[in-house]
């Protein structure tokens, strides 16, 4: 197993609330840097940066949604390859399947309990470093 | 595994939920606001896409902030209005959507957005914390609701639960139950409240767990009770130990179903991405991977409750697997269910001679893998439990809570905490048999070990050592704080009545406690407690001493 530990995640959701919430189950609870983004627009231009290992993107927002902020990020040459989760209120099979075509490493539903979201985390980070 | 945050994050956490609870208050207002001018003016009919954004917002959010019943009924009400906020974003006759809108305003939706902000007052528990025996805020406690029209009853029901840890309401009919209050774990009514079956409040019972008070045996009586979904009765609500029993396995389990720890092998990545989130949906705890191979460490690491197996994952045979698994002793009983696609009877009989346990035939629907998964958990666990727990009490048995111990034990050496240890011990039980009978004596021993479940944190380990012995381990706990829960324990313990032989009496246990990383093993800080506890029976009983040894090292 490859020794890369996680460390910096890139967070993308429009909620505040969120955000918060998800500031601290990655950092105080989970202990990893966080960099929150309200807008798909905004991850993109702090994205070279921050040098995330791993992206979070909430489904639906205004504007850019995650899927499409997801292929924006892709289409950079360091971040092809990068884990990405989505998150999601809504989950039904077909959809699920088209996040992972895009090339997601993992789908959380929403509502997340902050107590174990670090945890998720993690376990989709060691599974996608045992893949690729 | 549930975590228990520090203090730190949950005051960040508290602090977060007061203000998604002060802005959503404004938010809700102008929700209700704006469906009503929606349904009375056409140009108002934008706010509905407005509320029905609203809605799918808190769907998603409400219960990451700690409000999940908000955000159910969040969710609920989403999917109602979800027709007609499409219909008008893509410009469909304002007059139609208007005219589907009042209707579904006549239901039961105008109650529902009324009455979304109670929901604001019932937020889930942040952690496990000390169980404090009276008058807290609303906690990670129990609410059981106690509907009787005798006041004294309710008084006695109330007070004596009350020293088991639950919270208790109560009401002398059913009419008074307002709708918002829904945040009950448990009932109990008095069985003359159930005679009017047209009462719209029945239907209450549906969902929960009900006991009823009833000294009627004829079987129409009882019958009837049973159709109208009574889970227990209980003759007279005057015996709160019988009664605390009888709650407490009804809570259980409803719990048990819900929970449990699934493990999915399947090298269809996409399959085995959809099966973890919908049972991760479900409440489930779940791990998942696609390579057999790490299947030993994974199992080690993760300990699940079953496992779910693909029948063929490219080299790699699942009933050769699942052989494999039962080569060690620890696997033996994990209950092992393939996926296959082919309905196979022979092939499948094949399988389970191989060791596998069941076959879920491919392609699962969400609602079925889910309703296996929680059922098998569930079997699962009370298989576990027959075979560790003390069948009298539930509690550990002997050989299991000292290896508990040890593990603590360890457990400090590691991380440097402090832990305690405790023994407990019945006094003058020998004359409680002697009185009143064993059948008695077993009641007083099921009622201690209920009080010390109840008001002891999920993360401490108690366990039936001997006769009338109790072993308790509270991990990371100074000495002055255990000595203080035990105290206040043994104080409401003694308060408990019991009645036999019409007559009514009551028990006091003894303690002796040691701090557990003082000592080199942890045989020896159960000798030390051990000791402590003899002392204390020499000192008069009733009470809590600590172990010489300590106040040395300290």
């Amino acid at each position: 197993m490859p020794t890369e530990s996680l460390k910096r995640i890139m967070m993308v959701e429009d909620e505040p609330d969120i955000r918060s919430v998800a500031e601290l189950a990655l950092e105080a609870i989970g202990g990893f840097e966080l960099i929150a983004c309200e807008s798909g627009q905004q991850a993109l231009e702090q994205i070279v940066d921050s040098r995330p290992q791993l992206i979070i993107l909430d489904v639906m927002m205004p504007g850019m949604d995650g899927p499409e902020t997801l292929k924006a990020i892709r289409s950079l040459p360091e971040y092809a390859e990068t884990p990405a989760v989505f998150i999601t209120a809504k989950v039904q099979s077909d959809e699920v399947r088209s996040y992972l075509a895009l090339g997601a490493a993992g789908v959380i539903p929403k509502p997340f309990d902050p107590l174990t979201l670090a945890d998720q985390i993690r376990e989709i980070w060691n599974e996608a470093r045992a893949i690729g | 595994m549930p975590v228990s945050p520090s203090i730190e994050v949950q005051k960040k956490l508290e602090i977060l939920r007061n203000r998604f609870r002060d802005k959503t208050i404004g938010e809700l207002e102008s929700l209700v606001n704006g469906v009503f001018s929606a349904s009375q003016r056409s140009e108002a009919l934008g706010e509905l896409v407005v509320a029905y954004q609203l809605l799918h917002r808190l769907a998603g959010s409400a219960g990451t902030l700690g409000f999940s019943q908000l955000g159910e009924q969040a969710r609920k009400l989403e999917l109602a209005i979800k027709p007609m906020a499409d219909q008008i974003v893509e410009g469909a006759d304002s007059e139609q959507v208007q005219q589907q809108l009042k209707q579904l305003l006549d239901g039961d939706f105008k109650d529902g957005i009324v009455n979304l902000g109670a929901f604001l007052d019932v937020a889930d528990p942040v952690s496990t914390e000390w169980h404090k025996p009276a008058k807290v805020e609303l906690g990670n406690r129990f609410v059981l609701l106690v509907v009787d029209p005798d006041k004294r009853h309710r008084d006695m029901v109330a007070q004596g639960l009350a020293l088991y840890g639950y919270e208790v309401r109560s009401l002398s009919s059913g009419e008074q139950w307002p709708a918002s209050v829904n945040d009950i774990d448990l009932v109990m009514v008095r069985d003359t409240l159930l005679q009017d079956e047209s009462a719209s409040w029945l239907s209450r019972l549906h969902k929960l767990p009900t006991i009823c008070f009833s000294g009627d045996h004829d079987f129409e009586t009882r019958y009837r009770l049973a159709r109208l979904n009574v889970d227990a009765c209980i003759d007279e609500p005057r015996d709160i130990p019988a009664l605390a029993d009888r709650v407490e396995q009804l809570l259980a389990e409803g719990l048990a179903t819900l929970t449990g720890r699934v493990m999915i092998v399947d090298d269809d990545r996409e399959l085995l991405e959809h099966y973890r989130v919908v049972l991760t949906s479900g409440g489930m705890q779940v791990r998942a991977f696609d390579d057999p191979s790490r299947l030993l460490s994974e199992l080690a690491d993760f300990r699940p409750d079953i496992l779910l197996m693909d029948v063929q994952m490219g080299r790699f045979d699942g009933p050769v697997l699942a052989r494999m698994l039962r080569f060690q002793a620890e696997w033996l009983s994990l209950p092992i269910i393939f996926f296959s696609s082919e309905a196979d009877r022979d092939l499948q009989l094949d399988v389970l001679a191989r060791g596998g346990d069941d076959f879920v035939t491919k392609p699962v629907s969400d609602e079925f893998l889910l309703r296996t998964a929680r059922i098998r958990c569930y079997r699962a666990r009370q298989l576990d439990k027959l075979v560790s727990l003390d069948s009298l009490t539930g509690l550990l048995k002997h050989a299991l809570a000292k290896t508990e111990l040890n593990r603590e034990h360890a457990r400090c050496a590691r991380s440097g905490h402090s832990s305690v240890v405790a023994m407990l011990d019945l006094d003058h039980f020998k004359q409680v048999n002697d009185s009143y009978g064993h059948g008695v004596g077993d009641m007083v021993i099921k009622a201690l070990s209920n009080l010390l479940r109840h008001r002891l944190r999920n993360t401490d380990i108690i366990g039936r050592y001997g006769g009338e012995e109790f072993l308790v381990v509270l991990p990371e706990c100074s000495l002055e704080k255990a000595v203080e829960v035990l105290e206040t324990l043994n104080k409401d313990f003694a308060r408990l009545v019991f009645n036999a032989r019409n007559e009514e009496f009551s028990v006091t246990f003894s303690a002796g406690v040691a701090t557990l990383n003082a000592y080199e093993t942890g045989e020896h800080a159960i000798d030390a407690a051990d000791r402590a506890l003899y002392e204390r029976k020499r000192a008069g009983r009733n009470g809590v001493t600590v172990a010489r040894e300590d106040y040395f090292d300290s």
